[in-house]
This record gives structure tokens, C-alpha cells and sequence, in this order.
């Protein structure tokens, strides 16, 4: 961490663990009191405002936020976990349109960016549960930072009332989050599922009877991190995944080659596409050209590796390249 | 020597004019600095008459001086007050957050600028492990009765979270009458916070004290950077070697600026530090030479320098001024 500029209003070494963007960027407005017009001429390349977005990274592409981050006394590997797109890379569902919030950390000028998890319902901290609706007015908050919230930091963009008593003092030394070490056990676990992809290759699941033996060492994984509780898992018949194959032979001929190459990598469930479909609920099968396309609902159990693995979307670039066909 | 320069970063010091040589009356002026910066006192004010060199001390030397005395845990600033016939409170703020080095100094309505100066004012003391910030304002004698109550509300706000705040008001003569208007205005509050503690700053008032300055173009400066020759051994190589010494030249130089000085002044004469830097600068250009080996510097040369810098008429006005002091006392 280097120290922040001495032009702006900063405490050094102030972001607390896992804070998001939008917390960062609300308490920056808070401390410095100045206009987006003020704000856009030092970080904005075109030198006028536009909403900045908290869940995208680069968007809108004219605010630099390297500059911001630098001004910070952030280096770009401190503060890459503070946007959303950390979470996404993770491949967990991640709400990016309404904020959510847990009233009792925004008392502590805090707000985190696992709070975006669509499992997660409840803070962990305060075990209160989240909110994504403005008490004032109703309207779902808005996680982008617009102009209203530069003038009124902490707002809700449609009524501009504070989601609570914001003072400057406060916002300079913010009371100390105390049992913040709950948010670690979910950083924990984000990170377990994002390395999961780097040990196993899973591709899919049958209904009924799962064959435990191709997937027991992710089950193993899983016993030794459990799903924390703050997390609730999503009803895994919520989502469809699209598969399309030009041919259950290329799909061999891709399975072969990648167990070829990476030797130790381990294919858990190489199944051949036949056995696959039978043995998932298949919602919709149509042809296009020489290519069957099957929309698949799996078993609940494949739902949960569904949300943290790639894998679906990595069959289907192989099978789609010319290598294989 | 031929002192032409290409452009301004090969011109030597003496030349562009910018440079302070410390001096007995900056020591001076720092003990006491210091002193109320360790008693954390909330103001004082430093008064001399005007050309003693308060301001060069200011720009040149005691930022540096409390960065190395208190090992960069004090955030110290100066601000150069710019006279107004009608103080502005947004005005007031935006100068002081401009000579805080805010970026946003100028943007915002009074209060919103009030709000980021206090803000910016703790962050920067918190950023390097303090609770104090030192303000000194030189041209303090322009300064009105209301822009000392702001200072006061800024102070009661740094003070609310947590941190000290100590005004330093320097400035000319005029700004010991400033003590009598806040009694006379009955701001007795503003009296005792920041025109309590003060300090006389003087001018060179005996030869031991010109030939320490002399001393320092001889033996104390420096240029270029990390060069290690000195403004004297810059100008004269060939004599420096061969011993020439500026600071020999102190006796003769005490006299002319004895004789030329008006007979009410003699008893207590205090030089302005301007009138001896220009002189020597004089006598340097006029001098200057790589080849010469013995420089010769007589006391009819020694006159016209201090004489073309206006000495007499300047010590003259300084002489009505004490005058008037001392009868109203």
C-alpha cells in the first residue's frame, strides 16, 4: 500500500477488508465534499461526468480508475478485490443492478462487496438481513455512483434521502467493524470455488442416482470447506445451461485429447454426451445445421459447481474449435 | 566570470535572487517556533518591520527546519495573505485549502469548503501519525478581525475531532495594533488565542551577527546541488583559493551601515537582512571574476553597494515608524 495523495481528502490504509467500490467511492465523496464536475475533471479522461458503475470495471470507459486508485495510495493488486468483477471471476451469481446493504454496516461507513452474492441473504456480521430497497421511497438501490450521490454521499438515487445520518467526522474515523473476521470465512470459500476449476474437469450431471464414485473427490473437497452459513444456495432448478455439440464424436475425440494433455488433471465425469442427456431433463432440443443444440436442467447438486465452474462454457468453445472437428 | 545563463535552472541563486542564507534572527525565530509547536499552543503571532527577511525565513527555511526538528510528524503550512478590502468567508477557505495543497480548493459552496479544509487539515496530520497542524500566515497585518473568527471556527472543528491546530501570525509592525483592536472589538476570545505569545523579529544588529551571515556565502551555501562549492568560491575561484574571505570585509561593513543609518536608529540599529543580501549580490556582480586571484573591496565600494539598494531611505522610514511606536507607548 502506498500513501494517498496529499491533495485530496484520505486517510492512508483506511479500506477495510473486502470493502466494495461503491463503500470506497461514497466515503471519498463524503470526505472531499466536492461536485461531480470537480470530481470528473481529475478522473474522468473526457472531463465530464458520467455514473460510474461499481459492478463493471472500466465502465463508463472515461473515468480512469487507475488514477483513483493510484490517489488512494491503492496499487492495482490491492484493489482489484474491490470491484465486482473479482466475484464474478469466481463464476458465483452476483447481483449487479440493485445494491444490497446491511443497515448496521453502513453505520460503520461500510458496505461489502460479497454483499452482491445472490446466495448471500444475510450480513454475517450483524446477522441482519440485506436489503436492497431504499426505507425512504421503495425504489431498489442503485449500485452505480451517480452525480446525486457525489453532492449526497450515501443516498438513494431516485429520492436522494441518506440511507442514514452521514457526518463528516464519522466518515473520517469510522467506529471499528468488530466481527469483521466472518467476512474472511466467505472470502475463503470464493476463493476454494475459484480454484476448483484449476483441479477438475466437470462437465455434467445425471438426475437421479449420481454415480458417486466419478465425483467423489469433489464431494470430498466440498466436506472439507462447507458453505457458509451466511450463504444460501439458490433452488438449482432455477437455471438452464445451453449445450451444443456438433457431434457426440467430437465431444470423444475433445474429452481423449484433454485428458491427453492435461495428465493431471482429473476428469471426474467425461460422459459421453448420450448417456448425458438421458440422464438429465432435457427442456428443448433443436437442430441447427449438422449441430444439436439441448437445453439441460441438472441435478441440484451439479447447480451448486454450475454457479463456480466453467466448464459447461469450456466444452462447448472446444467442441466448437476446428482442433477437435 | 561571464554571468550569463541559458535558462533558469543554470542560473545560480544569487543571480535569480532566490535564496535565504540562514542568520542569527531565523535561529531565533525557529527556537521560538518551536517552543510553542511543543506547547501546542492555539496561536502567536511574530512582528518586525518590513525587509528583515520574514518571509524569505518562512519560504526558504522553517518548513525545512520543523520537517527535520519533529521528523516530519508536525503538517506544517504557510499561507501568504492576500489583502481584501471586504473579507470573504468562501475567499478565506479556498486560499487556505489552495496553501494546504487541496486540489479542490476553489469548487463548492462556503460551507462545503469549510467541511473539506477541516477534513483535509486531519487527514494530513493523521497521514503522517500526528494530531498537530501548524498554520503560519505571513502578511498577517492585513488580516481582519473576521477572518480571526473563521480561523477560530476551523480551530474549534479540528479540536471536535481530535486534533490541535496552531496559528502563527507573522507579519509587519502593524500587526501589534491588531492586539488592541480585538480588545477594543471586545473579542477577548480571539485575543487570547492567538495574540497572547509573540515575538519580535530583528534584523542584524551587531557585527557578530553580519559575520555569520557574511560566513554563510563563504563557508555555509552551496551551488550547484551536492557541489560543494560555496556562493563565494563560486564567484571568485581563484581568490577563494588564495584565502579571500568574504567575511573579512564585516568590520567595514558594520561601519557604512552604521554611518548611513539615521542617528535615532544608531543606538539600536537592527539592518534588514535585504539590504545586506543585495549588497553582497552587488558587490558580487560587480566583482565577479574566474581569474582574479585578490579581490579588493574598499569602503568607498562597499557604500555604493549599500547605498543602491536604497538603504538610507528605507532605514529612514523605519525610523519614523519607531518613533511613532515608541511615543504611543
Amino acid at each position: 500500500m502506498s500513501s494517498p495523495r496529499q491533495d485530496i481528502c484520505w486517510i492512508e490504509d483506511s479500506i477495510r477488508p473486502y470493502e466494495s467500490l461503491w463503500s470506497v467511492l461514497n466515503r471519498f465523496f463524503a470526505l472531499n465534499v466536492i461536485t461531480s464536475t470537480a470530481f470528473a475533471k481529475e478522473f474522468f479522461t473526457r472531463g465530464w461526468f458520467s455514473a460510474i458503475s461499481t459492478s463493471v470495471l472500466g465502465d463508463p470507459p472515461s473515468f480512469s480508475h487507475e488514477k483513483f486508485y493510484a490517489a488512494i495510495g491503492l496499487t492495482p493488486k490491492e484493489y482489484s478485490p474491490l470491484d465486482l468483477s473479482y466475484l464474478k471471476s469466481t463464476h458465483l451469481a452476483v447481483e449487479k443492478t440493485s445494491l444490497k446493504y446491511c443497515p448496521v454496516c453502513l453505520d460503520f461507513y461500510y458496505h461489502s462487496i460479497f454483499f452482491q452474492l445472490s446466495w448471500m441473504k444475510v450480513c454475517p456480521v450483524h446477522n441482519v438481513e440485506l436489503s436492497n430497497i431504499c426505507p425512504h421511497c421503495g425504489h431498489f438501490l442503485d449500485t452505480r455512483i451517480t452525480a446525486s450521490i457525489t453532492k449526497k454521499p450515501y443516498s438513494c438515487t431516485n429520492c436522494e434521502t441518506e440511507l442514514f445520518k452521514v457526518s463528516r467526522k464519522a466518515a473520517l474515523f469510522p467506529p471499528n467493524l468488530e466481527g469483521s473476521e466472518k467476512l474472511k470465512e466467505v472470502n475463503e470459500w470464493c476463493n476454494f470455488i475459484l480454484n476448483i476449476p484449476n483441479n477438475y474437469a466437470v462437465i455434467g450431471m445425471v438426475k437421479n442416482g449420481i454415480p458417486t464414485k466419478w465425483f467423489y473427490p469433489i464431494y470430498n473437497a466440498l466436506a472439507t470447506k462447507p458453505i457458509p452459513n451466511c450463504l444460501e444456495v439458490l433452488s438449482p432448478y432455477n437455471k438452464d445451461y445451453l449445450f451444443t455439440s456438433a457431434s457426440f464424436k467430437l465431444m470423444d475425440r475433445f474429452f481423449a485429447l484433454e485428458n491427453q494433455r492435461k495428465k493431471t488433471v482429473s476428469v471426474l465425469a467425461a460422459f459421453h454426451l448420450e448417456r448425458l442427456h438421458k440422464q438429465a431433463v432435457v427442456l428443448e432440443h433443436t437442430q441447427s445445421g449438422s449441430r444439436s443444440i439441448f437445453r439441460l436442467q441438472y441435478h441440484p447438486a451439479i447447480m451448486l459447481w454450475a454457479e463456480g465452474l466453467s466448464q459447461f462454457h469450456l466444452a462447448r468453445h472446444y467442441a466448437m474449435h476446428a482442433h477437435y472437428s | 566570470m561571464k554571468l550569463e545563463f541559458t535558462n533558469e535552472q543554470t542560473l545560480h541563486p544569487m543571480l535569480s535572487q532566490e535564496y535565504a542564507l540562514f542568520t542569527p534572527p531565523i535561529a531565533n525565530f525557529f527556537d521560538v517556533v518551536c517552543e510553542w509547536i511543543e506547547n501546542k499552543v492555539p496561536g502567536a503571532y511574530i512582528y518586525g518591520v518590513s525587509r528583515l527577511g520574514k518571509s524569505w525565513a518562512i519560504r526558504f527555511w522553517i518548513n525545512k527546519l520543523i520537517e527535520e526538528e519533529f521528523l516530519g510528524r508536525i503538517f506544517f503550512f504557510y499561507m501568504i495573505y492576500k489583502n481584501h478590502q471586504r473579507p470573504q468567508e468562501s475567499n478565506f477557505y479556498s486560499e487556505l485549502l489552495s496553501a494546504s495543497g487541496h486540489l479542490f480548493n476553489s469548487t463548492g459552496t462556503t460551507s462545503k469548503k469549510f467541511e473539506r479544509l477541516v477534513t483535509h487539515l486531519c487527514t494530513r496530520a493523521h497521514n503522517i501519525k500526528s494530531n498537530h497542524i501548524v498554520l503560519m500566515i505571513d502578511e498577517a497585518q492585513f488580516m481582519h478581525n473576521q477572518e480571526y473568527e473563521w480561523l477560530c471556527n476551523i480551530q474549534n472543528e479540528i479540536v471536535d475531532a481530535g486534533f490541535r491546530l496552531t496559528v502563527i501570525s507573522v507579519g509587519a509592525h502593524e500587526l501589534t495594533y491588531q492586539h488592541e483592536i480585538f480588545s477594543m472589538a471586545e473579542s477577548a476570545y480571539l485575543l487570547s488565542r492567538f495574540m497572547v505569545r509573540s515575538q519580535v523579529f530583528h534584523g542584524i544588529r551587531n557585527i557578530d551577527e553580519l559575520e555569520y551571515v557574511l560566513k554563510g556565502y563563504d563557508e555555509n551555501s552551496e551551488w550547484p546541488e551536492n557541489s560543494g562549492i560555496t556562493y563565494t568560491q563560486y564567484f571568485f575561484p581563484r581568490a577563494y583559493k588564495a584565502g579571500f574571505r568574504l567575511v573579512d570585509i564585516s568590520s567595514i561593513m558594520w561601519e557604512v551601515l552604521n554611518e548611513l543609518a539615521p542617528d535615532v536608529l544608531k543606538k539600536r540599529l537592527e539592518v534588514p537582512m535585504e539590504h545586506i543580501a543585495k549588497s553582497v549580490e552587488y558587490l558580487f556582480r560587480q566583482l565577479s571574476s574566474d581569474q582574479t586571484l585578490h579581490i579588493n573591496i574598499d569602503k568607498s565600494l562597499i557604500t555604493k553597494a549599500v547605498k543602491q539598494t536604497s538603504y538610507e531611505q528605507h532605514m529612514r522610514a523605519v525610523s519614523i515608524i519607531i518613533g511613532r511606536k515608541s511615543r504611543e507607548t
